[in-house]
């Protein structure tokens, strides 16, 4: 006997159906080409976005299916994947219904069909657990990031209805039909005692309705998909295939050559790249960045999420005509208290870009209105003459490495290696110890290695992300002119800002040189044996502060943390904010050239890393170093905690007679 | 061969004014130069007793009362005819606000070289030098005076000054013809009292930093501005703490200055707060830690607590001006 | 109302420039160079001129590329058009050189109201405004840090002077130097960066006929040990703070 059940009960209705279906795809296609039209409102190609498109499609595959984006340990997430399996499932069966019904295919049949009904039944069950939670965050506990627009009640009652429909017209059909398999579909079997011993003219009215019911459901959830918050389902679908796969690592660069143009960045919404504008629809306002950007937490005016809701109302308010100006519905201080961390996009289920879209607004802020706070002026201008914020005289550039016998790389053009240290590590007096201990170990590993000195300016990290993007370009020009004439093949930086700029955004310049992180560096060489350590520094205990460009922006979180397991001899101490969930110093971005306003990023991370237990604080980049020197100074627990970069620390136990508490280095 | 030098016409001999006079007496001295003074003011012969010594033949003393004391467009027509006619080779001002502008112009009207700013005259067998600090001090250049007249404005490098004997000079009293109108005129004169000056244009800055210790012990510090007629600063360290409002904020991130004097009390040299203060002319630091980074920063350093210093730096400073006090 | 802005470039002020070989000339070319910070001050108060009275402003400078350069910056900040008198490479000029080398662009100019800087921050320089005033009988106030257009006619600056500041009126035609506080200069719009490269900008030759050659010459450009002296008194306090109040009386 053929493991199936009997379709086509109202096969002289499909007729009907397949009306009621077309006019929903319609009615669902009509409003996706509304919304559609909204983002055509953008400037840019969809080329733009449609390099390695199988890569993109299996991408996006992957991240529904697996729930990837959204499973994190933060936030609950499994009422989401319930639904969206359930409802793939959903999908897939009536599929299959279609595929042997009209196709004479055995996609219905057999132990398939078995597998498939156990399976239909479980997670109709399972949405109904997911969307109950749903409905009990949306009404009951509220948590404070989550959105709660009104008309939220629509979806998640379409939701409910489907598998709720469903699994009545199989109790009935169960129970007008006492099929062998029925064990195969439990809840159904079990609703069907509920409904045994009617009429058989009562059981087939309800039936039909039933079937019709749960149609409708079907149809109407198609139908509203545009017109209700269940567009995240196509808008997020888009936003997730568009992604930008360098994304905040690799800005986007600005193109200078019309000396006509009157405008830079975005001013206005139709200023905005077609997917800036999508992914301001992808929001589901799920809060996640929210609840996640150091910004928000330490008060500042700026969440990512309202950023975005902002954006989109404004993108829906086509009726006003001139569109008003940005400014009037993002303040100039939320825009200032992004220090680009990307907190926010590692969180997003949507992959916003969060980051780039800020930028984009400093951009015109700053290019274009050349409004901003009066201390960025201060470092523009120091950057410019000087190649380094503090308008420190450019030939003192080289001036940490006093004593310590490194070449010029004009002096020694043959050198295997060009050590970049930044201009933290350059000028500031405590940031500098750092690359001591970095060169001193390069040395004692033997590496042939220069350095650029008066040479060498500012990456423009901080310049792009503020927005000042002509002053990035021409930053990033003079430095790749400066190392033009030489052979250079490997830059080891002393901070993952310069080492993400020259390694991401360079090449957009014509700098193409491998560019590594001193963390990863030192770790080759201590894999290779040849930095052999001679001593543990004594420490009671040491907590890693993860660098968001070195965490988030390029995944190294196991480099830092391997080298101080080598020079401790066992594993650092954790905080519950670390990894790829590391909280910000207030640094990055350039908050290190801002004034932030108390409570401080960088006393919030250091009260954090404090309560550890730990005695010492190791980083791996001198701006969290100094950005958590200073609240360790405005604190006054300078007696009770030291910072050290894990280079300096590695020194310490490298090097014969040790390094941190070596007042200066053979120097 | 003559000399003339002018006096600044502030009422009284300005220190710049008597400084200028003593470097260029020494030169004079040694050129065989005969050494003029032009004094614009009342009380010549007060002025005149305070010269002496100083090998000064002639003070010409012209009456203030006619002209506007304060206005070159007054008085160049006078200065320029007697430069003319009292056939001066050289003539010194002081390297001050007023005395640079009135040079320059005394230097077009008589189409002669102007060395602005310099810090050294110097004379060999008849020929006259200057020592002029270019870049703000980085770089030190030696002028050769050739043609004459030549103008110099010098500024204070070394207060020594230098008597021999008791010889007064002669005062010549001069009248002026006062029939010129003027077109420009001085509708006041203000003078800034001492006091706690405003922080973004102050010549004198003191500041306070981590070495503060709080938000209580302040009133040295208020005190030390109140003496010097200063602006008070604060690093980041101070304000973050929330010792002091970020208004008072010097660094990268606050305020940048550039006063004459600096004062930074238990500030450790943060690279930022440099970035705030680094064109200051003189700075001075206090600081307990004989490490701390701003003593590589500093002219003047004194290692110590700031809460016993600066009680002490007060005490000396309303010793030596009670009227400043 | 037409304003004439006088504009230099410096080099990078945190920069030590290099000295040749013979020990009298000052390398400057591998500095960075901007707009004199005493001229942005001038050059922003034109600005303003022109942005609330409808002022026409011209920018001036004396000397070769780095010249060009300065007037751009000021293009950049918003004034319109620019003369360089072109100095020839490897000419030097004094202050009375300079003036006299400006003098024939301004009588053509024939402005109401000459902004500049109080001096410039490379040589400390404050005589080339000054002298030009005089040549052009314009009266003059240096160092000013708040000006005020009174009517047509007149103006009300605020001079400083050490210990307090004058208040002067002067009839235009006029010379002001400006002086740090009268205004915090713009940072120019990337479209106005970027419209500065097109705006004109003519050249005049020197003057001839007028000699320009100095009255000195350079002997000798040495460099300082250091720009700090690094005095540390780390003895008994109370002689320390007495030798530094010694000191501060001097110097104040």
């Amino acid at each position: 006997m053929e493991i199936t059940r009997t379709l086509g009960t109202y096969s002289q209705m499909y007729w009907l159906l397949y009306l009621l279906a077309s006019i929903a795809v319609v009615v669902c296609a009509i409003g996706v080409e509304r919304q559609v039209q909204r983002w055509r409102q953008g400037q840019g190609r969809l080329s733009d976005r449609l390099d390695h498109p199988v890569q993109r499609i299996l991408a996006v595959a992957v991240d529904i299916l697996t729930q990837r984006r959204f499973r994190r340990a933060q936030h609950p997430w499994h009422f989401h994947a319930f639904i969206v399996w359930g409802f793939a499932l959903f999908f897939l069966a009536t599929l299959c219904v279609m595929l042997q019904e009209h196709f004479g295919l055995p996609t219905f049949s057999g132990v398939w069909y078995l597998g498939l009904k156990l399976a239909l039944d479980l997670f109709a069950l399972l949405v109904l657990v997911g969307v109950s939670f749903a409905a009990w965050r949306r009404w009951r506990t509220q948590p404070a990031e989550l959105s709660r627009p009104a008309g939220s009640a629509l979806p998640l009652l379409l939701i409910a209805l489907l598998p709720l429909t469903g699994l009545l017209l199989e109790g009935v059909r169960l129970a007008g039909d006492d099929h062998l398999w029925a064990l195969w579909s439990p809840v159904g079997y079990g609703l069907a005692s509920f409904f045994s011993g009617l009429e058989p003219r009562t059981y087939s009215n309800l039936h039909q309705t039933l079937w019709w019911g749960h149609l409708s459901v079907a149809l109407i959830f198609i139908a509203v998909i545009p017109f209700t918050r269940l567009f995240h389902l196509v808008s997020g679908s888009a936003a997730l295939f568009f992604v930008d796969r360098q994304g905040a690592a690799a800005l986007v660069p600005l193109d200078f050559s019309d000396e006509d143009a009157t405008s830079f960045g975005v001013g206005k919404i139709s200023d905005f790249h077609w997917k800036r504008l999508l992914d301001a629809d992808a929001c589901s306002g799920c809060g996640r960045c929210q609840s996640q950007c150091p910004a928000w937490l330490t008060r500042k005016p700026l969440s990512p999420k309202e950023l975005g809701e902002a954006l989109s109302t404004h993108l829906s308010n086509e009726s006003q005509f001139p569109p008003p100006e940005l400014g009037a519905i993002v303040s100039d201080e939320a825009l200032w208290a992004c220090t680009t961390c990307r907190a926010c996009e590692v969180q997003c289920p949507m992959a916003i870009e969060h980051v780039p879209r800020l930028v984009d607004l400093r951009r015109y802020l700053v290019l274009t209105e050349s409004r901003f706070p009066t201390e960025l002026q201060t470092a523009f201008r120091g950057v410019e003459t000087s190649g380094n914020p503090w308008s420190l005289p450019r030939q003192g550039r080289g001036d940490w490495a006093q004593g310590l016998d490194i070449p010029l790389l004009a002096d020694a053009p043959k050198a295997e290696v060009l050590f970049w240290p930044g201009c933290a590590a350059a000028y500031d007096h405590r940031a500098r110890r750092t690359a001591q201990a970095q060169a001193l170990l390069f040395r004692q590993a033997g590496i042939s290695f220069a350095i650029l000195g008066a040479q060498e300016s500012c990456c423009g990290d901080a310049a792009r992300r503020v927005g000042n993007e002509y002053l990035f370009q021409s930053l990033a020009e003079k430095n790749i002119a400066s190392l033009a004439p030489y052979q250079v093949k490997t830059i080891v930086t002393g901070c993952p800002h310069c080492f993400n700029t020259l390694q991401k955004e360079y090449p957009a310049f014509g700098g193409q040189w491998e560019v590594v992180h001193h963390s990863t560096f030192l770790q080759r060489l201590v894999q290779e044996g040849r930095l052999p350590i001679i001593a543990a520094p004594p420490t009671t205990g040491v907590v890693y502060h993860d660098s968001c460009y070195l965490a988030r922006y390029h995944g190294m979180t196991s480099e830092p943390r391997f080298l101080l397991s080598s020079s401790l001899g066992h594993a650092p101490v954790e905080v519950p904010r670390c990894g790829e969930e590391t909280f910000c110093c207030g640094g990055g971005g350039g908050g290190f050239w801002l004034e932030e306003q108390a409570v401080t990023m960088r006393s919030e991370r250091l009260r954090e890393l404090t309560e550890s237990g730990a005695g010492m604080i190791a980083t791996a980049c001198p701006i969290c170093l100094t950005m958590l020197n200073d609240a360790l100074k405005e604190s006054g627990e300078e007696g009770n905690m030291r910072i050290h970069d894990v280079a300096e620390i590695l020194a310490d136990a490298c090097l014969p007679g040790g390094f941190i508490n070596v007042e200066r280095r053979p120097l | 061969m003559r000399w003339l030098v002018l006096l600044e016409p502030r009422g009284e001999l300005t220190p710049g004014s008597l400084v200028a006079l003593a470097t260029t007496a020494g030169t004079a001295r040694l050129a065989g130069a005969e050494l003029h003074a032009l004094w614009t003011g009342s009380a010549a012969e007060d002025v005149a007793s305070r010269l002496r010594g100083l090998g000064i033949t002639t003070l010409h003393a012209v009456p203030a009362e006619h002209l506007p004391p304060l206005s070159h467009e007054a008085w160049l027509p006078l200065l320029t005819q007697m430069v003319k006619d009292l056939e001066i080779a050289l003539i010194v001002g002081p390297a001050s606000a007023l005395g640079k502008s009135w040079m320059a112009a005394l230097a077009a009207r008589l189409d002669a070289e102007l060395a602005q700013n310099c810090i050294a005259l110097e004379t060999t067998q008849g020929t006259l030098r200057v020592r002029k600090p270019l870049y703000a001090g980085k770089l030190l250049a030696e002028l050769r005076l050739d043609r004459q007249p030549a103008l110099v404005t010098l500024r204070p490098s070394s207060f020594q000054i230098e008597r021999s004997g008791e010889a007064l000079p002669v005062i010549a009293h001069h009248t002026v013809n006062n029939s010129n109108s003027l077109r420009s005129s001085i509708k006041d004169v203000v003078k800034v009292s001492a006091g706690i000056a405003e922080l973004a244009d102050a010549r004198i800055v003191v500041s306070g930093g981590r070495g503060m210790g709080g938000a209580d012990d302040w009133t040295a510090l208020r005190e030390l501005c109140q003496v010097l007629g200063a602006a008070l600063g604060a690093s980041r360290a101070a304000v973050d703490a929330g010792w002091i409002h970020h208004a008072y904020q010097v660094g990268q991130t606050g305020k940048v200055v550039s006063p004459d004097l600096y004062i930074a009390c238990g500030i450790s040299g943060a690279v930022q707060h440099l970035a705030g203060m680094r064109s200051a002319h003189k700075v001075v630091a206090i600081n307990k830690d004989p490490t701390a980074e701003i003593f590589q920063h500093c002219d003047y350093g004194i290692v110590g607590d700031l809460f016993e210093v600066v009680p002490m730096l007060i005490q000396e400073l309303k010793a030596q001006r009670p009227q400043a006090a | 109302m037409k304003v004439v802005v006088l504009v230099n470039a410096v080099p990078d002020t945190a920069a030590t420039p290099e000295i040749a070989p013979d020990g009298r000339t000052v390398l400057t070319e591998q500095l960075e160079f901007v707009l004199d910070p005493y001229d942005e001050y001038a050059v922003e108060e034109a600005v303003r001129l022109k942005e609330n009275l409808g002022a026409e402003v011209i920018a001036v400078s004396l000397g070769g590329n780095m010249a060009r350069k300065a007037l751009r910056c000021a293009f950049a900040m918003g004034v319109e058009s620019g003369v360089l008198v072109r100095l020839p490479e490897g000419i030097e000029l004094t202050g009375r050189g300079r003036s006299l080398g400006l003098l024939p662009t301004l009588r053509e100019l024939a402005p109401d109201l000459i902004l500049a800087g109080k001096q410039t921050v490379d040589s400390d320089d404050a005589q080339v405004p000054e002298r030009v005033a005089e040549l052009l009988d314009f009266v003059h106030a240096s160092a000013v840090s708040q000006l005020t257009i009174v009517d047509t006619a007149r103006l009300l600056v605020k001079r400083e002077i050490e210990g307090g500041h004058l208040l002067i009126d002067l009839p235009l035609p006029a010379l002001v130097t400006t002086e740090k506080g009268i205004n915090v200069p713009r940072y120019p719009a990337l479209p106005q960066v970027l419209k500065a490269k097109s705006k004109p900008l003519h050249e005049m030759a020197l003057p001839l006929g007028v000699d320009l050659t100095a009255g000195w010459q350079v002997e000798s450009v040495t460099r300082q040990q250091t720009a700090r002296r690094q005095q540390i008194f780390s003895g008994e306090i109370s002689t320390g703070v007495q030798q530094l109040a010694e000191l501060l009386r001097q110097e104040a």
